[in-house]
């Protein structure tokens, strides 16, 4: 009799390893669709609960994001790719003039004299060469943009098919979450099942609700943020609005980096300094709203990091990922982090630990 | 027979009785709609408990309520060093009232005989609550209802001992 149990568990277990080897390239299209899931689960409720049936609710679901995409290709996507292609253009110039296209732009060109009017006062220091070797390295990591993306139109078409079966698998999801959630627990056994209740419930709430918040937050503050640098005449203004609202994923140091863009935008342009005043006013105008009006009513709770571990694990995720790490390290450690709290404390809650 | 009790015989006839029919059966929730019934059932989770298992111990948190579906279920509570002990049986409910009051399990519950029970997630049944307003008063009006009989039964029991 024990030795037939051991052969069932083997066999399940060889089953799981095998399901999981055979499925494991689909992960990545399951855990966005999971994602997407999770963003939309609460339309799709809201409109269950005012007696729409879940299938129905998904389909009028999709049918508005599919008129917001359709919006967004009309209106806001032309505009995106073509400060894209000005913002590619002026990098491929500038890899193809080498420093010559740098020095165009007015406030290095002052700062260039400024230089030169110090070597002349003061030869030994020889600043002029060293400014022009910064230049140049500056210009080498500019030159490596185009090629990168170029090299990486695999990747680019890997998302679009990422794009196109995320709706189908995230349609599952969304019709059927009370069954998956029902199977997952009816499996649990009863000593175990109030502990995988609570568990269940707890990170659904935090993962759910951090998903939402990022979502939202993303679209909110990437609108105010391209509305403000269009009405001041930032170039690429909706371009940088959006960068700067996917940038506010990372605490505490996501804002800088959307004013750092504004702020680098204006000084390629060569408009006036005043300007840098306006667009980091406007930045923080747009934060102030973000935290006292957007955060709390989307989310209602905070990343409880400490600023210092936020910026070493934004380092290791970009060390590690590159930009894409950046942005995504500090939700992917604070979900883990939120999990193995609720996990431990539930286990001793329960007396199993 | 008259034209309500024909629409009703109509009704029954074509209505396609479902998993969450059953559910209005309980006090809670006996003037349900069938939608509110099937709103409600999508937190419900089927169990089976053998007889002499335990359901929960004290000092557990209050995670899940329970509905007994079938069976009978033993509950111990201690008060002050006193062992309190008494049976709930079909269509009663294990924590409701504690989830107002308690966040810990007062007792213990053990399966008298082999039972099935309907349970609900704590935080679930607020969740609902605060989702649904009108169903939600519905069923905060019925919670309350058993509630007070409960304590005019307790009354009643105390006054001839008084």
């Amino acid at each position: 009799m024990k030795l037939t149990r051991w052969l069932m568990y083997i066999l399940i277990m060889g089953l799981l390893i095998g399901g999981i080897m055979f499925y494991s390239w689909i992960f990545k299209y399951l855990i966005t669709a999971i994602v997407f899931a999770y963003i939309f689960n609460p339309w799709v409720s809201w409109l269950e609960r005012r007696h729409v049936t879940r299938v129905w609710g998904i389909l009028i679901t999709y049918m508005l994001i599919g008129v917001l995409i359709a919006w967004g290709v009309v209106r806001i996507i032309p505009a995106i790719i073509t400060q894209a292609e000005s913002l590619i253009a002026f990098v491929s110039s500038a890899s193809q003039q080498g420093e010559i296209s740098l020095l165009k732009i007015p406030l290095v060109q002052s700062i260039l004299q400024r230089i030169d009017y110090l070597d002349a006062q003061v030869p030994i220091l020889k600043l002029h060469n060293q400014f022009l070797s910064l230049i140049h390295s500056i210009n080498n990591s500019l030159m490596n943009i185009p090629s990168l993306l170029i090299k990486n139109y695999g990747k680019i078409f890997e998302a679009v098919s990422l794009i196109a079966s995320v709706p189908i698998i995230g349609f599952f999801l969304l019709k059927d979450n009370v069954k998956f959630k029902k199977a997952v627990l009816s499996i649990i056994p009863n000593k175990y099942f109030e502990l995988v209740v609570i568990i269940l419930h707890k990170i659904d709430d935090v993962i759910g609700k951090y998903l939402r918040a990022v979502f939202y937050e993303i679209l909110i503050v990437g609108t105010l943020a391209s509305a403000a640098l269009t009405m001041l005449g930032v170039p690429y203004s909706i371009l940088i609005g959006y960068s700067a609202g996917i940038a506010n994923i990372i605490p505490y140091f996501g804002p800088w980096l959307g004013g750092f863009f504004a702020v680098l935008s204006i000084l390629i342009a060569g408009l006036p300094p005043i300007m840098i005043l306006y667009a980091g006013l406007a930045m923080y105008l747009i934060q102030v709203v973000d935290n006292n009006f957007v955060y709390p009513m989307v989310v209602g709770m905070s990343i409880e990091m400490h600023p210092l571990i936020v910026l070493l694990t934004v380092l290791a995720g970009g060390w590690a990922f590159g930009l894409l790490g950046m942005l995504v390290s500090v939700p992917v450690v604070y979900l883990i982090y939120s999990v193995t709290r609720v996990l431990f404390l539930n286990l001793k809650e329960f007396k199993m630990i | 027979m008259n034209l309500t009790n024909l629409k009703q015989f109509l009704v029954n006839l074509f209505q396609r009785k479902t998993e969450w029919d059953k559910l209005r059966s309980y006090p809670i929730l006996k003037d349900f709609t069938r939608y509110e019934l099937f709103l409600f059932s999508q937190m419900v989770q089927e169990r089976q408990f053998k007889q002499g298992e335990i359901i929960y111990q004290e000092q557990f948190p209050l995670a899940v309520i329970y509905l007994i579906e079938k069976g009978v279920i033993d509950i111990s509570e201690d008060h002050n060093g006193r062992q309190n002990s008494f049976e709930l049986g079909r269509h009663q409910i294990i924590g409701m009232i504690d989830i107002y009051t308690e966040d810990k399990r007062k007792g213990r519950a053990i399966a008298k005989t082999d039972s099935t029970l309907l349970a609900i997630s704590h935080l679930d049944f607020i969740s609902f609550v605060q989702a649904n307003p009108r169903t939600g008063i519905k069923l905060l009006n019925n919670v309350c209802r058993i509630v007070c009989q409960f304590a005019i039964n307790l009354q009643k029991r105390q006054e001839p001992m008084a």
